[in-house]
């Protein structure tokens, strides 16, 4: 690896650890709620209120700090569900094959034909959800998504001798998916995991910025969209604008970088295969 | 006298992929007459496809050729890409290994033997179209003005092949290098091949590529062996055949069918682990201790008849 | 034959169409604490019975499930899923009447991005391995992670706010009042969001090309060109030919995706679009209208599918098995 691809990389994963310590210390690096009004409304940035206050007197530095909560939540852990449930029954599926697969496989390529991004809306809409909620319906909804290929991927798995053998020497089938298809699958799931991730944290904020999320709960997008349109560009406000953009633009870059050496190095010879 | 048109010497490539560690071959010492068929033969993985692309200058990205590839009195490996270009077709010609793939998809036919006349002669028009199908014609198609403009996939595999060899020697090369042409054939469709190549090479040079010894014998008049990157055997094609002095030589010679399909016991070496000492000396029946301590050199037995072993038979 | 493989690849997108809808029909209105319910207490609970009930009989919802299920479906194809609570007109009419300024952004920016992803993703694979490929490739990756709304957000700050150049928003300026709606001034309004979601379409098409490229210059028929001495720009052209195919199939696809992307950024500039629409609809849990447009993106996604699968074996001349 080239010594800038290397400096690059590291520059990612400290982006990356800063925002889990932003989130984790959150109540330690503000005194204020991001809740509860603070002071008078659209102040500009002075010593009390860093990056001033917001049409209704909340300290925008406390919303920026407590709205990284809400995009890591929802990339990782929605990423995470999305990973595990793709896995289990793509590996169960690959695996076991026969009837059931079949039968699995059919109703995954119906529901692959509805269309992600309306269902996800109707289904944020249904549930007005919170922070917790929204990561799971995304996970769930790529979750099944992902099935297909971890299918695939499981089937030229198990067909290699080396599994042959195992089996031979008495594994049972239990045994060979966790202690040898999962490993196998190791680069996929966690080129996999990072690019969801990254996916997740933007359309979670964007969200937010479509007023679908819990107004009870702080994130970057609901900034942007209130800063739009109490005074962000009529009024000039860039200091409330600008900084939950740049937040969801910086950790979604970090994210990238990641992901494409994740897969670079899982696969040297690799031309990207994205789509 | 029948001269040398095409000679390495000392020829070496090393290849760098980003992801295997680096192969290197060689160093090869070959020798092409201005006129007849020299067999290039070997295992698949000896490398002999990567000496006919670095004869071609078609190496890929990241590999390196070092020695002389001399043709016709120049070294190959000091020309430029463009000089190098107007060599290649126009003066050497490949006809590549399988014809299914050979031929870009949505082009005729016409399209692609024609362009080859228009970059290197210059041909345009009418005279352009006639000398494509009179090479068509010369292939042995009946119906050429068809033939030349269809697609690829609405011909059938022979004709294939036989436009993929017009387009390759529409300029009249003086050496042709053919990979593997007889590969993956049955045999009646593979003395066929034989004998097109047979004619279309009559009074040039040619290089045949395979790994198939029989269909070597049955064409060329000379033949080199390589084995695991290194050239192990040249000689004359009758020499070789009545007493092969190598024993991979001999080993490859009991493998064909008409003696018995011996196999050779073992496998050849990869490129990036080749054993110290003689190459061939963990398969050797007459292996010694000193052929695996000590790299056999190339001697001469005779006139143009060279082998690489320290004990020939 | 291709005629079979037509008829079955139709009747699978008919019948995931039914599936779909019934799924969206199911959702909305009979999960516990249901959507309409949750509507009506959300105007809070001053609203006097008679109103709620009376909302409901207008809507035809307090009419048994089944019944409500045939008059979906027999609005379904023509999107006509009811009237819209918050405009009174049927849905499907405002659909109608958005659909054309969304095509308005939509149509050139598939075009552009289309054009710029695949001229650079030519490029690219042609120095493969190069800093130009490389630099690419990184500001391709970057344009990807930042998010359209973003884009769109910054465009408006600096090339209306700070360089008051374009205007802020909207599709017309006010001079409509007593000038009439005038075709430079709406393309005027057009131009950013068209940049925006040129923008946000470029990458995709761009690896693909890439991609498509990188394999194509490995095939043997390359090698086979380059043994015949044709120039280099000769070489690509024979490649280009062969990997635009998949490209342009697939391009079917990236359009239904940037049906996506015009949900945020017609939001962002306020353009009256389906896109707006659509937020407009789930601020305001309009449930006809949302259903409406969930049909549109359904239809729009499996159109753009069977269009891949129906075009590809007709355009690619090696492509002969149909089915699977
Ligand atoms: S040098 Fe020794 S090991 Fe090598 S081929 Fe000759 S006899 Fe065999």
């Amino acid at each position: 690896m080239a010594s800038k691809q290397r400096i690059l990389l590291g520059l990612a994963l400290s982006i990356i650890a800063v925002y889990v310590i932003i989130a984790i210390a959150a109540p330690l690096l503000t005194p204020y709620s991001p809740m509860t009004s603070c002071g008078p409304p659209l102040q500009s940035p002075g010593p009390d209120h860093l990056l001033g206050t917001d049409d209704l007197g909340r300290d925008i530095a406390a919303e920026l700090v407590y709205g990284t909560r809400f995009a890591l939540v929802i990339g990782f852990a929605g990423a995470a569900i999305a990973v595990t449930i793709s896995a289990t029954v793509g590996i169960a599926l690959g695996y076991t094959g026969g009837r059931t697969d079949e039968v699995c496989s059919r109703i995954i390529d119906v529901m692959m034909a509805i269309p992600q991004f309306p269902l996800l809306l109707v289904l944020t809409l249904f549930f007005t959800p919170g922070l917790f909620l929204i990561a799971l319906i995304m996970g769930v909804l790529a979750g099944i998504h992902g099935i297909r290929l971890i299918r695939s991927q499981v089937l030229s798995t198990s067909q290699a001798p080396f599994i042959e053998g195992v089996r031979g020497l008495g594994a049972g089938d239990g045994y060979i998916m966790r202690h040898h298809i999962l490993p196998a699958l190791g680069p996929l799931l966690s080129v996999k995991f990072v690019s969801t991730a990254q996916h997740f944290m933007v359309i979670g904020v964007g969200l937010g910025f479509l007023g679908l999320v819990d107004p009870n709960v702080t994130d970057w997008g609901q900034m942007i969209s209130r800063a739009t349109q109490y005074g962000g560009f009529s009024l000039g406000l860039w200091w409330w604008l600008v900084p939950p953009g740049i937040a969801i633009t910086v950790i979604s870059i970090a994210l990238g970088v990641l992901g494409t050496r994740t897969e670079e190095a899982n696969n040297p010879r690799l031309t990207l295969a994205r789509m | 006298m029948n001269s040398e048109l095409l000679a390495t010497r000392k020829l070496s490539i090393r290849m760098c992929s980003c992801s295997g560690p680096q192969t290197l071959i060689g160093p090869v010492d070959l020798s092409v007459p201005e006129k007849g068929i020299t067999a290039l033969v070997g295992e698949s993985g000896c490398g002999k496809t990567v000496v006919s692309l670095a004869i071609l200058g078609l190496l890929p990205a990241g590999s390196e050729a070092k020695g002389v590839i001399s043709f016709n009195g120049t070294d190959l490996l000091s020309l430029k890409e463009k000089e190098l270009r107007e060599m290649r077709g126009k003066e050497i010609a490949y006809i590549p290994q399988n014809p299914a793939t050979a031929l870009t998809p949505v082009l005729s036919a016409e399209d692609q033997i024609a362009e080859t006349l228009y970059y290197h002669e210059g041909l345009t028009g009418a005279s352009l179209h006639r000398k494509v199908i009179s090479l068509l014609e010369s292939m042995g198609l009946y119906n050429p003005e068809h033939v030349a403009r269809s697609c690829p996939h609405t011909l059938s595999g022979g004709m294939r092949r036989r436009v993929a060899i017009a387009a390759a020697l529409a300029c009249s090369p003086r050496l042709i290098i053919a990979d593997e042409p007889t590969s993956g054939l049955d045999s009646r469709t593979r003395k066929n091949v034989l004998d097109l190549l047979g004619r279309s090479s009559e009074g040039r040079a040619m290089l045949l590529i395979t790994h198939d010894l029989e269909a070597a014998l049955s064409v060329s008049d000379r033949i080199t062996v390589m084995y695991a990157g290194e050239v192990v055997e040249t000689g004359d094609i009758m020499d070789v055949f009545d007493s092969p002095a190598h024993p991979y030589t001999r080993a490859l010679l009991s493998a064909t069918p008409s003696r018995g399909l011996i196999p050779i016991p073992g496998n050849s070496p990869l490129l990036s682990t080749i054993p110290e000492g003689c190459r061939f000396a963990p398969r050797c029946p007459h292996s010694t201790a000193r052929c695996r301590l000590r790299h056999p050199s190339l001697t001469r037995l005779s006139g143009t008849r060279v082998v690489r072993c320290d004990m020939p038979c | 034959m291709y005629w079979n493989y037509l008829v079955k690849r139709l009747a699978i997108s008919i019948i995931t169409f039914f599936i779909a809808a019934c799924i969206i029909f199911l959702l909305l209105r009979t999960m516990p604490g249901d959507f309409v319910s949750n509507l009506v207490l959300s105007f809070g609970n001053t609203l006097p019975q008679e109103t709620v009930e009376a909302f409901y009989r207008a809507n035809g919802l307090d009419r048994p499930l089944h019944a409500q299920l045939v008059t979906f479906f027999s609005g379904a194809f023509t999107f006509n899923t009811g009237t819209s609570f918050l405009y009174g007109v049927p849905a499907g009419g405002l659909i109608a009447d958005r659909i054309g300024w969304t095509l308005l952004l939509l149509i050139p920016a598939a075009v552009f991005s289309l054009f710029i992803g695949v001229l650079l993703g030519v490029w690219s694979s042609w120095k493969q391995g190069s800093g130009t490929d490389s630099s690419l490739l990184a500001f391709m990756m970057a344009v990807r992670a930042i998010p359209s709304y973003w884009w769109g957000t910054m465009a408006i700050l600096f090339f209306a706010f700070l360089i008051p150049f374009f205007p802020l928003g909207g599709y017309t300026s006010l001079t409509v009042l007593d000038s009439g709606l005038s075709i430079q001034d709406v393309l005027w309004h057009a131009a950013l969001p068209v940049v925006v979601l040129t923008l946000v379409g470029i990458p995709g098409t761009y690896y693909l090309m890439r991609n498509s490229m990188i394999h194509t210059l490995q095939e043997d028929y390359i090698l086979f060109a380059r043994a015949r001495g044709l120039p280099e720009t000769r070489v690509v052209r024979h490649a280009f030919r062969c990997a635009l195919l998949p490209v342009i199939t697939m391009s079917a696809l990236q359009i239904a995706g940037l049906i996506m992307g015009s949900v945020f950024v017609e939001t962002v500039f306020s353009w009256p679009g389906v896109g707006l629409l659509t937020t407009e609809a789930l601020q305001n849990r309009d449930l006809p209208v949302l259903e409406a447009i969930f049909l549109l993106d359904t239809v729009a996604i499996i159109v753009a599918n069977l269009v891949v699968d129906l075009s590809y074996p007709l355009l690619d001349p090696r492509v002969k098995r149909y089915g699977e």
